[in-house]
């Protein structure tokens, strides 16, 4: 679906702030794009999205050069879901997706009411003012800007900022069906949670270099120290063990006269971007 | 026509736009509401007399050539001549003679009258043999109303940028440009739909005022309606370059005012104080207002005389900015990819 | 407290800096000037001009106003611009030509003034009981004008397009916990704008009037440029507080500068006469700054304590609906 080889970019004569990237994304798979602020990562969205040109090195979606410039197909053929809720803030959550819709043919696209409602949007509000809405009603209208044209690569940037834990749970149900309906998705997210429950593959960006690209499973097995951590009761005291995972096969290996926990020492997403950058998401 | 039927909603609800759109009409309402009578007054002969210290002759010979007031008091006659914003000629009968009085900063023809005044006054006696010849006026030429109203339509015809202006300010200041970059819309289906909204909405305003406070002869509504074409047009294309330069909505608002001051002031300035047979005059159609303005003008008080130069300067505008503007368009573009 | 106040307005001072506050009064000063100096100033209308076609020369002693020409279509030609009067000396009886200026009393008195050139008597001197000349009227009332639109119109957007910056970035929720005063908070302001207001209203009186005129004029100008400014960067103030966008200020600026300030010129410049007027609370501001130009000032007490009254009321408002605002803000 995404083929990005040796893509440089650079801001001016002493900006660059790609160094030459290489990743491709399969069709139908959730890929995310992790890095902290100012790495990169919005940068590769603008170009894979048509927004930047005057790009180096090669990169091609739907199977076609996008050197040759971004066409109407093209952009008929994804949906872009923003950091910020774009929206007509004067116009109702109807209207806009009205109007964004039109620029889509007919056949393509999704009905407006059915998309805010599996969003789980509040009926009352459908024809008010966008600038009436809460930042998680902005959000939900964004996302069905973004899937109203049925979109078969869906750009997501921040997907679930500004909603309630609930509501973060709908919207990761609702990429994972997109992914079930073929959809290919590229997340861009400073979110660790979303990325590890959605994403078949991870590429950690940093200082405009992909310093891995891994499925967030690998990426933690690779990095873990197989140890255990064992809290437990012994003859009246609270005591804590750590053990190697293969020490485990026999059975716990020490004397215990109840198990309180058993942890595992797998690392998480996080922990292994600051291993393998050396800065923290921010 | 769906997609403009929403860009249409958005400028709806815009108040500054809704203003924009009624200002004029307003206006046309009022300049029509007020009699023909008071507006001319500003530019009659205006003379001031003594009540009851005047013989009932005079007052009448003196209302046919402007109009009177009667004072109580010569303090308070004095004081009315005085008064700076007014021409007034102080009047005092003795006997059959008048005696006049001025200020002194009126204009060159008020005290020229003033001078005069008492020497026609006699001149009433002696009158000569004399064949007296006037065509009447073409038109209900009231220049001071028709001054108005020409001011009023260039305004509503030019005022059209703010519209587009407004939406694509709003536009960038709500992140739209973001999704517009990413929408399957090609450049010129853009560039049309924003140019309609300006156009659409600076032509309906200037035609509803035209209504209210304009009447023409059959035969000059279709230069008219060029006219209020081609400059709504020209309007439009200017609201795109304001949207397009404007980095918010103070420096929009700032740029919309500037240019509403620029397309208002010279062609009036010029048309008052220009002859136009003179090069500065011909010059002054450098600026797409000053056309309209012009041929409007012409076509009130029933002349054609500057109606092609006007529609020819008006299309030449026309063609200019468009090309103008696609050019801008097209280097900001390669300048927001070399950057 | 006063060290505070120091710092307010050193930052004030630099947000009209960098809002290039400054730089637009100057370049208003110069387009008014320049437009003062070189247009307004030189303003004049003249008498009706009168053509003469006299083949025969029977008119010898021509005024000064009359124009001779060589043909009954040059007279015709000369008359379409509706203020000319034409003489046709061509015939035994003499013919006064003229095309209608739409207006009775001035065809009226085209005609007369006509018949008085072909009398050759238009001589005479009307007493002059003023003290201006025309260009010194003119300049004294243009530059009333400009000034009170200024003051009005253009200061008052100076000051809230300068509020709407702080609002934008939430620095005025920060001076709501800061150890200053909130009606020093206003003062700052108040006192930075009406000083430039006063130095803009020396500079465009010495301008445009001339030392000695503006000497002579310029106490009674700076009162009413002070009371004038105060009211309006309250108002500007209040407006820029309560308002929530500078769209929805623009809207009422415009609003402010097409239908509260037009009726007041129309009054105050043509001699229009509405009764309604006197009740136009700025009618009265730009009739004692009028005044203030033409050596006329206005003694008034009632003025006096109205425009007090009204400067105090409206900075308890702006007070009130700063720290309404600032609680809503935190």
């Amino acid at each position: 679906m995404i083929e990005a080889r040796n893509l440089t970019f650079s801001y001016g004569k002493e900006k660059q702030a790609l160094h030459g990237l290489d990743f491709s994304v399969e069709d139908g798979e959730i890929f995310g794009f992790l890095g902290p602020n100012g790495s990169g990562k919005s940068t590769t969205q603008k170009i894979l999205t048509g927004i930047l040109k005057g790009y180096g090195g090669r990169v091609s979606l739907f199977g076609e050069d996008m050197q040759s410039g971004h066409t109407q197909a093209f952009f008929q053929k994804i949906g872009v879901l923003f950091e910020f809720p774009y929206l007509y803030t004067n116009l109702s959550a109807l209207d806009n997706l009205h109007y964004f819709a039109s620029f889509y043919p007919r056949e393509q696209r999704r009905d407006a009411e059915e998309l805010l409602d599996e969003l789980e949007f509040k009926k009352d509000f459908l024809n008010k003012p966008v600038s009436s809405y809460s930042k998680g009603m902005r959000q939900r209208v964004s996302m069905a800007r973004a899937l109203i044209s049925n979109p078969r690569l869906l750009f997501l940037d921040e997907p679930t900022s500004g909603l309630d834990p609930s509501g973060a749970v709908l919207f990761r149900k609702i990429i994972e069906k997109e992914r079930e309906k073929g959809t290919t998705v590229f997340l861009t997210t400073h979110n660790m949670l979303d990325a590890d429950l959605l994403c078949d593959r991870v590429a950690f960006i940093s200082n405009g270099t992909i310093a891995v690209l891994d499925t967030p499973r690998n990426l933690k097995e690779k990095n873990s120290n197989h140890s255990i951590v064992i809290d437990y009761l012994y003859q009246g005291r609270r005591e804590e063990q750590t053990i190697e995972a293969p020490d485990m096969k026999a059975g716990i290996p020490f004397a215990y006269d109840e198990l309180i926990s058993v942890h595992s020492q797998e690392p998480t997403l996080e922990d292994m971007f600051i291993q393998y950058t050396g800065r923290g998401l921010s | 026509m769906e997609r403009l039927k929403y860009q249409l909603k958005s400028v709806r609800r815009d108040k500054l736009c809704i203003l924009t759109f009624f200002l004029p009409v307003v206006v046309g309402i009022a300049i029509r509401l007020l009699s023909g009578v008071s507006l001319q007054s500003i530019s009659e002969n205006s003379f001031g007399v003594l009540e009851n210290r005047m013989d009932a002759d005079t007052v009448e010979w003196l209302g046919a050539n402007g109009t009177v007031t009667q004072y109580e008091s010569l303090t308070e006659l004095r004081a009315a001549v005085n008064d700076p914003s007014t021409q007034m000629i102080g009047v005092l009968q003795t006997g059959s003679v008048i005696q006049t009085f001025i200020s002194g900063d009126e204009l060159e023809m008020n005290r020229v009258i003033a001078d005069t005044l008492p020497q026609i006054y006699k001149n009433q006696v002696e009158t000569l043999s004399v064949t007296k010849t006037m065509i009447p006026a073409t038109s209900d030429n009231d220049w001071l109303k028709s001054l108005l109203i020409v001011m009023t339509l260039v305004a509503a015809m030019f005022m059209g940028c703010t519209f587009n202006a407004m939406n694509i300010i709003g536009e960038k200041e709500d992140g739209i440009e973001f999704i517009n970059q990413v929408l399957p819309m090609s450049a010129s289906s853009y560039i049309t739909q924003k140019t309609l909204l300006g156009f659409i909405g600076g032509t309906v305003s200037t035609i509803i005022t035209a209504l209210i406070c304009v009447r023409t002869d059959i035969e000059h509504i279709l230069p008219f309606l060029l006219i209020i074409l081609l400059s709504a047009y020209i309007s439009a294309l200017m609201g795109l370059l304001i949207g397009c330069f404007s980095d918010g909505l103070m420096s929009g608002i700032a740029y919309i005012k500037v240019l509403m001051i620029l397309f208002q002031a010279p062609p009036i300035f010029f048309y008052l104080t220009v002859p136009d047979s003179s090069i500065i005059f011909k010059l002054s159609y450098l600026l797409p207002s000053s056309a309209t303005f012009y041929g409007v003008m012409d076509l009130l008080n029933g002349q054609t005389k500057a109606l092609c130069p006007a529609l020819a300067a008006l299309s030449t505008h026309a063609v200019l900015w468009s090309l103008g503007y696609r050019l801008l368009r097209r280097r900001s573009g390669q300048k927001r990819n070399r950057l | 407290m006063w060290r505070g106040f120091s710092h307010l307005l050193k930052k004030d001072f630099r947000m009209m800096i960098s809002g290039k506050f400054f730089l637009l009064a100057l370049l208003s000063l110069c387009l008014y000037s320049g437009y003062i100096n070189f247009v307004y100033a030189k303003l004049d209308q003249k008498i009706f001009p009168v053509c003469l076609y006299d083949p025969q020369g029977r008119l010898p002693d021509v005024s000064e106003y009359v124009t001779k020409l060589d043909s009954r279509e040059a007279l015709k030609a000369a008359c379409a611009d509706q203020y000319s009067v034409g003489i046709d000396l061509s015939h035994a009886e003499p013919e006064i030509y003229m095309l209608s200026c739409g207006m009775e009393t001035t065809d009226h008195y085209r005609m007369a003034w006509g018949e008085a050139i072909l009398h050759g008597n238009v001589d005479g001197q009307a007493e002059r009981i003023g003290a201006n000349t025309r260009e010194m009227k003119n300049r004294r009332e243009i530059t009333a004008e400009f000034l009170f639109f200024e003051l009005t119109a253009v200061g008052f957007l100076g000051l809230a397009s300068m509020l709407f910056k702080e609002k934008q970035m939430g620095v005025i929720r920060v001076h709501g916990i800061l150890p200053v005063c909130r009606g020093v908070f206003i003062l700052s302001k108040l006192l930075l704008l009406l000083c430039s207001d006063l130095v803009f209203t020396i500079l465009l009186t010495v301008i445009n009037l001339g030392v000695s005129e503006a000497v002579e004029a310029l106490v009674g100008v700076l009162l009413q440029a002070g009371i004038l400014s105060l009211i309006m960067a309250l108002v500007g103030f209040l407006c820029a507080v309560r308002l929530p966008d500078f769209k929805q200020f623009s809207l009422f600026y415009l609003i402010l500068a097409v239908f509260v300030t037009t009726p007041v010129f129309l009054a105050g410049q043509t001699g229009m006469k509405w009764n309604w007027i006197v009740y136009h609370p700025m009618y009265h501001l730009f009739e004692a700054m009028k005044g203030a130009f033409f050596l006329t000032p206005m003694t008034k007490a009632p003025y006096y304590l109205a425009c007090a009254g009204t400067i105090i009321l409206l900075f308890l408002l702006s007070y009130q609906t700063l720290n309404r605002e600032m609680a809503k803000e935190g």
